[in-house]
């Protein structure tokens, strides 16, 4: 029954969108799509409102001295970027957003496992927002997104609201994970073994593993500061007999591995971006799956890099060293492995891919800038400075972000049943390649240079390095507004999207666009195309999108 | 062609061991980077200062070749050579002409482009030379990959009658190469850093030791002089002497960043953690807080001097002697005025000035300014005047009254300022 993707598109049920409609249909669903929906417009909110309060950092920053804000106000802005960018956009926005919709549909299973708990980490997810929203209210926090010690537990800001809010992300990630294991354990279809799974399923799955395993460390490590905060029990304060290096112990132990939380997904869609729009099958896909495996594993072993100048000893030093440069080599192999894809293909440049190879290059410079980080002595110097500024950022905005919006214009068709105007997509994307390295190259140089990290006022011997930095950065920030307002606009005019705009050979491009409410219609048998086999599709040059060979064959017969 | 792609690799790495000799011989003299022409376009205070630096380093040789002139009105401290300049309130300093030295910033050598001047060799030396082979080694793999890249997706790029040619999925060989390459390099780079970092925390067993406070938002170093100590917020050491910083904090974590000498440690209440370095060019440099410790985090911010052979020592006895002034020592006018000099001083020098402003806006503390005589209201609900006793009260217990509207977050003087000290402080205040 292949015929289904080419009929897939006159399908008769309701999409999953018609099928229901009103507040009420949406408040309460247990439907992952829609609960996958909610996810992305309240991440893409948050993304916005984070924005722009980096914005705000940069606008300040363009000259030394106070401009826009008071230092106080300044240290309250670089916090709440922080906090929301990391726990609020990045970890959820590919997992939790993307992976929700898009994980049941390539396994050919209606729902995840437990779609009650799905929806219960969604309100858990908002309740936290919520509460790290409020914080900004009651006057803000101004602890850093670190909530570093003995400084968390003695400022007079709101940081018990916002560490009640991290707590409560912390959940609503751990039960996302929960599901997604359980899910890809349980539901994989006849015929698809672990390694005939999309590599999405593996980022996905090694993300899950990491967010059940370490998050927990998160909400014991809040509910810690929550207890000597309020209850004066020390465990971090050494006023009171604690000791403030264990909390960045404590911190990094979940917050290294967050990182992985953050690029494994990444690094798996863009797996899956890159073979759609090369045409051929990835290169080494075992080696693929098996370093997302690795890193998850080796994610958990090098948290001490965050502390070489912390007073952590020598030896341990030394140690979180060697292991950090452990975690390159699977890195590296992604990265070849993604090169040696595009050799002999035939490389469709539609937006997506633009995303996917500007993410290749990000994540290059990302990592590179890591090996200065790992060595002991050149990152005594680096430490604290602007280089770990700009070496993050083009870890998580340059590649997990970059890779969110690319997975995002992949599935939008899906997702939306609806075509974004191309064009703008891509010249769009290219500006904020350009813009996202004139915002952080120059910070690069000035890390180098000495520039500590989280200053109000600079030398003026940064000025043009920061100028620099701001003007990009707002180039950035108008062109992403303009992106995500370029796919809103499509809900409105935009063409009527196929079943499989882009050729791919996952399951969800078997199913109409938008799929109907149990993703694959009712009672009959779900496709199982090859994987990342492109020989029979081709390509439908009157209506868009692809279909395999078999099916004219069989509709002409 | 995936022969030709093992060729590539090696190729490589040939080039990376040629990029780390090439660029390590630049790095030796900071000036004469690669990229020197870059910083000069960009408007630096710091290289603007090499002149004055010049001066100043040569004043700095002058007081030192002065000192042993002018040891003995420094030591007899005799009255009548106070009375000399009596209004400028220091009856013991050797000269009475000089100013007190500026020690504006400066950089002998002007920045490289990507790392700050130096100001420090052997172990320092090492954190360059690894900076500059791990920037060669990023700046290759970063052009490969993005010749690879741009490459391929031209060539390969869709096109009418354009398919992907079959090819192989994997390559065992291939893949085996490319992970242990890669591999093997970064076994080398660890090496590298851990050895220069071991060099860096091993401080010699004859550094000359100081120890350094740091509290929101400034830092105090201590100097041992014999049985003595003196205190000051800025750090003064000799040159291409071991020096070793003993460093606590008093309130939360700040960190101790000297971009000049490549070093960089945390600062924790509760526990010592030291740097050491050993500077081998004269100059003042920056010294910054590189944790985030508050409001104020990025004023907390000092210099080092690093003083001219013998210098170090002529500065240490110099400021000894200032320390010993004793205003109760003169009468009418000048002790008066020897309170007023002192007490700004002492203001100056022991962090008063962080939180506590003299133009009447309130900073973390009240202001001094017209605060004398007034009665102010406390946390408990008490008020008193600002008096002599108040003023000793808040120094040596500060958390004894705390002013309405203010946090208790200041640390006690008690040890840090001597009675006749906070004697010049109150004398100095009532004037405000």
């Amino acid at each position: 029954m292949s015929s289904e993707a080419a009929t897939a598109d006159s399908v008769q049920e309701p999409s999953y969108i018609d099928v229901k409609s009103g507040f009420w249909s949406w408040f309460v669903t247990i439907d992952h799509k829609r609960i996958g929906i909610m996810y992305l417009i309240a991440i893409l909110t948050a993304f916005l409102l984070g924005g722009f309060f980096a914005l705000m950092i940069r606008a300040e920053l363009l000259l030394p001295g106070s401009q826009l804000v008071e230092a106080a106000t300044f240290n309250k802005l670089f916090t709440v970027h922080g906090a929301i960018m990391v726990f609020l956009v990045i970890i959820p926005g590919i997992p939790a957003a993307l992976g929700n919709f898009m994980v049941p549909i390539m396994l050919g299973a209606p729902d995840v496992a437990f779609p009650r708990l799905n929806l219960a980490s969604y309100y858990l997810y908002l309740s936290g927002a919520l509460l790290l929203i409020l914080s900004l209210f009651l006057g803000g926090v101004d602890t850093g997104w670190t909530f570093y010690t003995p400084y968390s537990t003695t400022t007079d800001t709101a940081v018990v609201p916002a560490v009640a809010g991290a707590f409560l992300l912390g959940f609503s990630s751990i039960f996302t994970g929960l599901n997604m294991i359980v899910t890809i354990h349980k539901f994989k279809p006849k015929g698809m073994g672990w390694f005939k799974m999309p590599l999405s399923l593996w980022g996905i799955y090694a993300t899950s593993v990491i967010q059940v395993l370490a998050t927990p460390v998160l909400g014991l490590t809040l509910l810690l500061l929550f207890v000597e905060r309020i209850v004066g029990i020390g465990i971090f304060d050494p006023a009171l007999g604690g000791d403030p290096v264990l909390f960045q112990h404590f911190f990094w132990f979940y917050s290294h591995p967050a990182v992985y939380i953050m690029i494994l997904p990444a690094m798996a869609v863009m797996s899956e971006l890159i073979t759609v729009f090369a045409k051929k099958h990835i290169f080494g896909y075992s080696f693929i799956a098996y370093s997302s495996i690795g890193l998850a594993l080796l994610s958990f072993l090098v948290w001490g890099h965050h502390m070489f100048v912390s007073g952590q000893s020598t030896l341990a030093n030394m140690v979180f060293s060697a292991l950090t440069f452990s975690v390159a080599i699977p890195s590296a192999i992604k990265v070849f492995n993604w090169i040696a894809t595009l050799y002999k293909a035939d490389i469709h440049l539609d937006s997506p891919m633009i995303w996917a190879l500007m993410f290749i290059l990000l994540f290059a410079i990302g990592g590179l800038t890591g090996i200065f980080l790992g060595t002991l002595n050149v990152d005594v110097h680096l430490h604290d400075t602007y280089f770990v500024v700009s070496h993050f950022h083009y870890v998580m905005m340059g590649s997990a972000l970059i890779a969110f919006f690319g997975a995002l214009h992949y599935w939008w068709p899906k997702m939306t049943g609806k075509m974004y105007a191309e064009k703008p997509a891509k010249v769009m994307a290219l500006m904020v390649f350009f813009s996202f390295n004139l915002t952080f190259m120059p910070q690069f140089v000035m890390g180098a240079r000495g520039m500590p990290r989280r200053y109000f006022d600079y030398d003026p011997r940064f000025e043009l390095m920061h100028q620099l930095s701001s003007l990009g950065a707002f180039i950035m920030g108008l062109t992403l507004f303009a992106i995500i307002m370029n796919l809103l606009i499509s809900l409105k005019t935009g063409k009527k999207a196929p079943a499989n705009p882009w050729g791919g050979t996952t399951l969800e491009w078997q199913t109409a666009s938008p799929p109907p409410l149990y993703n694959f219609p009712v009672g009959q048998p779900i496709p199982l195309p090859e994987l990342y086999d492109y020989d029979n599709l081709v390509e439908d040059k009157v209506n868009g999108g692809w279909h395999y060979k078999k099916d004219d064959a069989e509709n002409e017969a | 062609m995936f022969r030709h792609l093992i060729t590539v690799l090696v190729f490589t790495v040939a080039t990376l061991v040629a990029t780390s000799v090439t660029t390590a011989q630049p790095d030796n003299s900071g000036a004469e980077a690669p990229t020197a022409e870059a910083p000069r376009a960009i408007k630096q205070p710091v290289v603007d200062a090499v002149a004055p630096a010049a001066d100043e380093a040569a004043a700095v040789e002058g007081a030192a070749i002065a000192a042993p002139a002018a040891p003995a009105p420094a030591s007899e401290a005799p009255a009548d050579a106070a009375k000399a300049d009596a209004p400028k309130g220091a009856p013991k300093t050797a000269e009475p002409a000089a100013e007190e030295p500026k020690y504006e910033f400066t950089d002998v050598t002007p920045d490289s482009y990507w790392m700050p001047a130096k100001a420090a060799g052997g172990t320092m030396d090492h954190v360059d030379w690894m900076f500059y082979a791990i920037l060669g080694l990023s700046v290759f793999c970063f052009l490969a990959i993005t010749v690879a890249v741009v490459y391929l997706s031209w060539r390969y790029r869709h096109r009418p009658g354009h398919r992907a040619e079959p090819s192989t999925a994997h390559d065992n060989v291939l893949e085996v190469v490319w992970t242990v390459i890669p591999s093997i390099i970064c076994v080398f780079i660890f090496i590298g850093g851990w050895k220069g970092y071991l060099n860096m925390t091993t401080a010699p067993g004859d550094a000359l030791e100081i120890q350094v406070v740091g509290q929101k938002w400034n830092w105090t170093f201590t100097y041992t002089k014999g049985l003595e100590t003196l205190q000051r917020p800025e750090l003064h050491v000799p040159v291409n002497r071991p020096v070793k910083l003993n460093m606590r904090s008093e309130d939360v974590l700040h960190s101790f960043y000297l971009p000049s000498m490549r070093v960089k440690q945390d600062v924790i209440p509760n526990r010592y953690s030291y740097v050491w370095f050993e500077a081998d060019t004269p100059g003042v440099y920056r010294v910054y807080c590189a944790e985030y410790c508050g409001d104020a985090h990025s004023d907390m911010k000092t210099k080092v001097v690093v003083h001219e052979r013998g210098g170090y020592e002529k500065w240490l006895n110099d400021e000894y002697e200032k320390d010993q002034v004793d205003c109760r020592e003169f009468d009418g006018q000048e002790r008066q005025d020897c309170y007023v000099s002192q007490g700004q001083k002492i203001y100056e020098a022991k962090g008063c000035k962080q939180c506590h402003s003299l133009d009447g806006s309130s900073g973390t503390g009240p202001t001094f300014q017209g605060m004398w005589g007034q009665t102010r209201t406390f946390t408990d609900g008490t008020s008193g005047a600002v008096d002599e006793n108040y003023v000793r009260e808040s120094v040596l217990d500060p958390m004894a009254k705390i002013r309405s509207g203010f946090s208790p977050v200041m640390p006690t003087f008690k040890g840090k300022l001597k009675d006749k000290d906070i004697d010049a402080l109150n004398n100095w205040m009532k004037a405000l």
